[in-house]
C-alpha cells in the first residue's frame, strides 16, 4: 500500500475535502487493512477534540439537544430512522460485547481535553469577557489606569518619571503584540504600554518590551503578572526574558519560588496545570530562591532546573525550542498582518516572499503575485537570487548583478498609486539606483530610485520641478520606503520608515499613470538614453507591494511597525 | 408523570416493567449527555463524519436514547450505547438511500459505521491523576513547529491555506503535517496509559 497516499486521504477526509472517488479509495484501503482504521480513528478523534477545545461549544450543543428534547417529548417511540433490531444491535455494544475500537482512544484523548482545560479557558474567552482570579502578589498593585496606545509614554530609562504621568502609575512596559492580549478587565492591548497587572495571552506569541531595554518573548496561552520594572509573575506559558548585559536582579516568579536573572538570557516557563515550573539559562546563570526567600541553587548557563509547586528541585534536559525568540514574535505578527493586507481590494501586485517553497540546492520555483484579483500576468525574473530576509526564516530577493530584475506588467491607467517595499542597500554603484522604474521614460510613467547620496526619490514623467529630497537612507540596514502618487491631488510623496520623507506635486498636466512595463530593481532605458543607463539595484528586496489608491500615513506607519525587523524605539 | 414506554427495551430479556419517573431520569439523562458530550461527539466524528453533520447524528442519536432511557440499564455503558445507536443512524440513512445530511457520498463513513466494534478499553479504570500527567507530559514534548500549526488550526481557526501561506508551505502539506502531529499526539497519549495501564 502506498503510505503516503493513505496519509494524504486521511488528510484529506479529516479536512473534509475528499471526493467520492478518494472516499471509496480511502474505504478500500481501511479494508484491506484494519489496522489502519485505528489511524484513521485516532485522527478524527484528535481533530474533533481540538476542535471543541477551541470553540469550547459543548454546552450550545446541550442546549440545542435539550431545546429538541422539551419539543418532541418523550414519546416511546423510535425515530422512523432506526429499527428495533438496530437499537437491539446497538445495545448489545452496551452490553459489553463490543464498544467501538475507536472508543479507547476517545477515552483516553478525552483527556487531553482535560489537562488543557486552563489553558483553553485563556483560549476560548474570544468574545466575552475575560474574568481572572486575583492572583496572590508579593507586592500591592496599584489600580489599572486606563489603557490606550497613546494615553501613556515608556518611562525614561533613567528612572525618572514624566512629568506628564505625576500621579498615574508610570509606565512600565509595551506589549509589541498586533492582538490577543488582555489585562483582567477584559480589555484586549494591542502595541500598547501596560502598567502593573495581570494580563493574559491567547496568543501564541506575545513580545514585551521594558522601558530599560528588557525584553521578553512569550509563548502563550500564557498568564502573567507585571509587578514592576524588576519582577514579573508568571502563571502559565514559556517566557524568554532578554536582559541588557548591564542590567542584573530582573525577578520572574512562579509557584514555589522565584528566578533572578544574573546573567543576560533565561528562559522559565510554567504548567498552570501541575504548578511546576523550568528554568533554562541560556547565557549567564540564574539564581534559583524559594519562597521564604533564600537561595538555594544556581542554574548555570545551558542547565535547566525544574522546581515543583513546593519548591524541589532537580535537573532536567534542556528543551530550548520552546521558548521564543523575540524576533519571531515580530515575523509571527508580520505574518498575519501580511495575509490581511494581500485581501486589500486596490492591491494590484504584492511579493510578500513568505511562501518560495524553495528546496536547498534547487532553483526557487516562479515568483508569483500574491495579489490574485486583478488578474495581473505573471512576473518576469531575470537573475536575482532567493535569499534570508528580514528575519530568521524568512525570505528575500537579492540583487546583486548589472542584469538582475523582476518585471511586471501594468498597462492599466490609473490616477493613484502607492508603492512600498522593503530593502536592504548593499552599494549605491549609479547616480540613479531603480526601486521600481518604468521601462523608458515617457507620459505617465514613474520612477522610484535612490541616488548615489542615498536620498529616495520618486518621479513622474512630465515633472519639471527640483527634486524634493528625503534624508539619506543608510545601506547595510532594512528600510522601508513608500512612495505615494496622486493624479487627482497632484501630490507626491516618500516616506522612509513610516514617517514623511519628502512631498512635492504631481504635474496638473499629468492625469493619470501609464506604468507600462516596469522593472524591480533595474530599469531598461530607451534607446535615446546617452548617461545614467545603470540603474542596477545592488541589495536584498523583502516584500514589495502596488496598491491603485494612496494609503495614508496611518496605515503607511502601520506597515512599517508590522514588518520593521529591528526592536521597537 | 410516568414513561409511556410499552415496548421492551432491546438489552432486556424482553420483560423489562420498571416504569420510571421522568424527571428524575431526564435529570439523569442530562447529567451522562453533560459528562460525555466530548466522548461522543469524538466518536461519532470518529466514523468519518465532519463534525456539524457528526453533531446533528449525536443530537438524533440522543433523541432516540432518550426516549428508551433506563438509568439502571443503560447508566453504566451510555457513552458505547449511544454511539452505537449513532452507528446505526448512518448505516440506516445509507440504506435507504437517504439524501440528508449528505451520508450517501461518505464510503469511509458506510465503512466504518459498518465495521463490528471491539471490546472496550480498560483505560477507564485508570486514576485520572495519572491520565492528567501522561497527557500533560505528551504536549511537552511536542516539538515547536507542531504546537504552532495547532495553534493555527484550531485555536486561530486559520484554514490549512492560510496556514500555509503563512508558514510558506502549500496547502496539501500543511494537512498532511497536521494529520502527523495529531497522530503523534494519539500515538504518545496511548503509549503512556498503556504503560501505566499494566504496571
Amino acid at each position: 500500500m502506498d503510505v503516503d497516499r493513505f496519509e494524504w486521504l486521511m488528510a484529506g477526509l479529516t479536512e473534509n475535502t475528499l471526493d467520492g472517488d478518494e472516499q471509496l479509495e480511502l474505504a478500500g484501503m481501511l479494508d484491506s487493512s484494519p489496522g489502519l482504521v485505528l489511524q484513521l480513528q485516532d485522527d478524527l478523534a484528535t481533530d474533533s477534540l481540538l476542535v471543541q477545545l477551541a470553540q469550547n461549544d459543548s454546552a450550545q450543543f446541550r442546549e440545542r439537544l435539550l431545546n429538541a428534547m422539551n419539543a418532541s417529548g418523550r414519546t416511546g417511540q423510535d425515530a422512523g430512522d432506526l429499527l428495533l433490531s438496530d437499537l437491539a444491535n446497538a445495545g448489545s455494544a452496551a452490553g459489553g460485547s463490543g464498544s467501538g475500537r475507536f472508543l479507547p482512544w476517545v477515552l483516553t484523548a478525552i483527556l487531553l481535553v482535560s489537562t488543557t482545560v486552563l489553558a483553553a479557558i485563556l483560549v476560548q474567552q474570544r468574545d466575552d469577557q475575560v474574568t481572572l482570579p486575583v492572583a496572590d502578589r508579593q507586592v500591592p498593585r496599584e489600580p489599572t489606569v486606563e489603557l490606550t496606545s497613546d494615553s501613556v509614554v515608556d518611562p525614561d530609562p533613567a528612572g525618572n518619571p514624566d512629568p506628564a504621568l505625576a500621579g498615574r502609575q508610570p509606565v512600565l512596559c509595551r506589549v509589541l503584540n498586533a492582538a490577543g492580549v488582555f489585562d483582567d478587565m477584559g480589555h484586549e492591548l494591542k502595541n500598547s504600554t501596560i502598567t502593573p497587572g495581570t494580563y493574559l495571552t491567547r496568543d501564541i506569541a506575545t513580545g514585551l518590551q521594558f522601558g530599560s531595554g528588557i525584553q521578553i518573548a512569550l509563548r502563550g496561552p500564557a498568564r502573567f503578572e507585571l509587578i514592576d520594572n524588576q519582577n514579573l509573575r508568571l502563571h502559565s506559558g514559556a517566557a524568554r526574558i532578554v536582559v541588557p548585559r548591564r542590567q542584573s536582579g530582573f525577578t520572574v516568579h512562579v509557584p514555589g519560588g522565584r528566578f533572578e536573572n544574573d546573567g543576560t538570557e533565561f528562559g522559565i516557563s510554567v504548567d498552570a496545570a501541575s504548578g511546576c515550573s523550568e528554568v533554562l539559562a541560556f547565557e549567564g546563570n540564574v539564581a534559583i530562591f524559594s519562597s521564604r526567600g533564600e537561595k538555594v541553587d544556581t542554574a548555570h548557563e545551558g542547565v535547566a532546573v525544574r522546581m515543583n509547586p513546593k519548591g524541589l528541585l532537580h535537573q532536567i534536559a534542556a528543551d530550548p525550542s520552546r521558548y521564543l525568540v523575540p524576533s519571531e514574535i515580530r515575523f509571527i505578527n508580520w505574518s498575519l498582518a501580511s495575509l490581511n493586507l494581500a485581501a486589500d481590494p486596490d492591491l494590484l501586485v504584492y511579493f510578500p516572499w513568505r511562501d518560495s517553497q524553495k528546496i536547498p540546492g534547487q532553483p526557487a520555483p516562479p515568483l508569483t503575485n500574491a495579489a490574485v484579483r486583478h488578474g495581473i500576468s505573471a512576473p518576469e525574473v531575470h537573475g536575482t537570487r532567493i535569499v534570508s530576509g528580514r528575519w530568521h526564516g524568512k525570505e528575500g530577493i537579492l540583487f546583486d548583478n548589472s542584469s538582475d530584475y523582476v518585471q511586471i506588467d501594468l498597462t492599466r491607467p490609473m490616477t493613484q498609486l502607492t508603492i512600498a517595499t522593503w530593502v536592504n542597500i548593499d552599494r549605491l554603484d549609479y547616480s540613479m539606483n531603480s526601486i521600481f522604474n518604468s521601462n523608458g521614460w515617457s507620459e505617465g510613467n514613474v520612477h522610484l530610485q535612490i541616488t548615489r547620496t542615498g536620498h529616495v526619490w520618486t518621479g513622474v514623467f512630465g515633472d519639471n520641478e527640483e527634486r524634493t529630497l528625503t534624508q539619506e537612507i543608510s545601506v547595510g540596514q532594512w528600510h522601508h520606503i513608500v512612495t505615494t502618487v496622486d493624479c487627482e491631488s497632484h501630490q507626491r510623496r516618500v516616506y522612509i520608515d513610516g514617517k514623511l520623507a519628502s512631498e512635492g506635486p504631481v504635474p496638473e498636466s499629468v492625469q493619470s499613470l501609464q506604468l507600462g512595463k516596469c522593472r524591480i530593481g533595474n530599469w531598461l532605458p530607451s534607446d535615446d538614453v546617452v548617461v545614467t543607463r545603470d540603474r542596477a539595484l545592488r541589495g536584498r528586496m523583502d516584500e514589495f507591494g502596488l496598491w491603485q489608491r494612496i494609503l495614508d500615513e496611518k496605515e503607511i506607519s502601520e506597515l512599517w511597525v508590522s514588518g520593521n525587523p529591528y526592536p521597537a524605539d | 408523570m410516568t414513561d409511556p414506554r410499552n415496548h421492551s427495551s432491546p438489552d432486556s430479556d424482553g420483560d423489562d416493567d420498571r416504569i420510571p419517573e421522568l424527571d428524575s431520569d431526564k435529570s439523569e439523562f442530562l447529567e451522562l449527555v453533560e459528562t460525555h458530550t466530548l466522548r461522543l461527539r469524538a466518536a461519532v466524528r470518529s466514523l468519518g463524519i465532519d463534525q456539524s453533520t457528526a453533531d446533528d447524528i449525536l443530537q438524533d442519536a440522543l433523541l432516540v436514547a432518550w426516549n428508551r432511557f433506563d438509568i439502571e440499564l443503560h447508566g453504566a455503558a451510555f457513552p458505547a450505547w449511544v454511539v452505537g445507536i449513532a452507528r446505526r443512524l448512518v448505516l440506516n440513512h445509507r440504506r435507504r438511500g437517504a439524501r440528508r445530511w449528505n451520508l450517501l457520498q461518505n464510503q469511509v463513513a458506510g465503512f466504518l459505521a459498518a465495521r463490528r466494534p471491539e471490546t472496550p478499553s480498560l483505560l477507564q479504570k485508570m486514576a485520572t491523576s495519572e491520565q492528567l500527567e501522561a497527557v500533560r507530559e505528551c504536549m511537552e514534548t511536542m516539538d515547536e513547529e507542531s504546537r504552532l500549526v495547532l495553534e493555527q488550526r484550531y485555536f486561530r481557526g486559520l484554514s490549512p491555506t492560510e496556514i500555509a501561506e503563512i508558514n510558506g508551505t502549500n496547502s496539501n502539506m500543511v494537512r498532511q503535517q497536521l494529520h502527523r502531529v495529531r497522530q503523534r499526539m494519539a500515538r504518545c497519549v496511548r503509549t503512556k496509559l498503556g504503560t501505566d495501564l499494566f504496571e
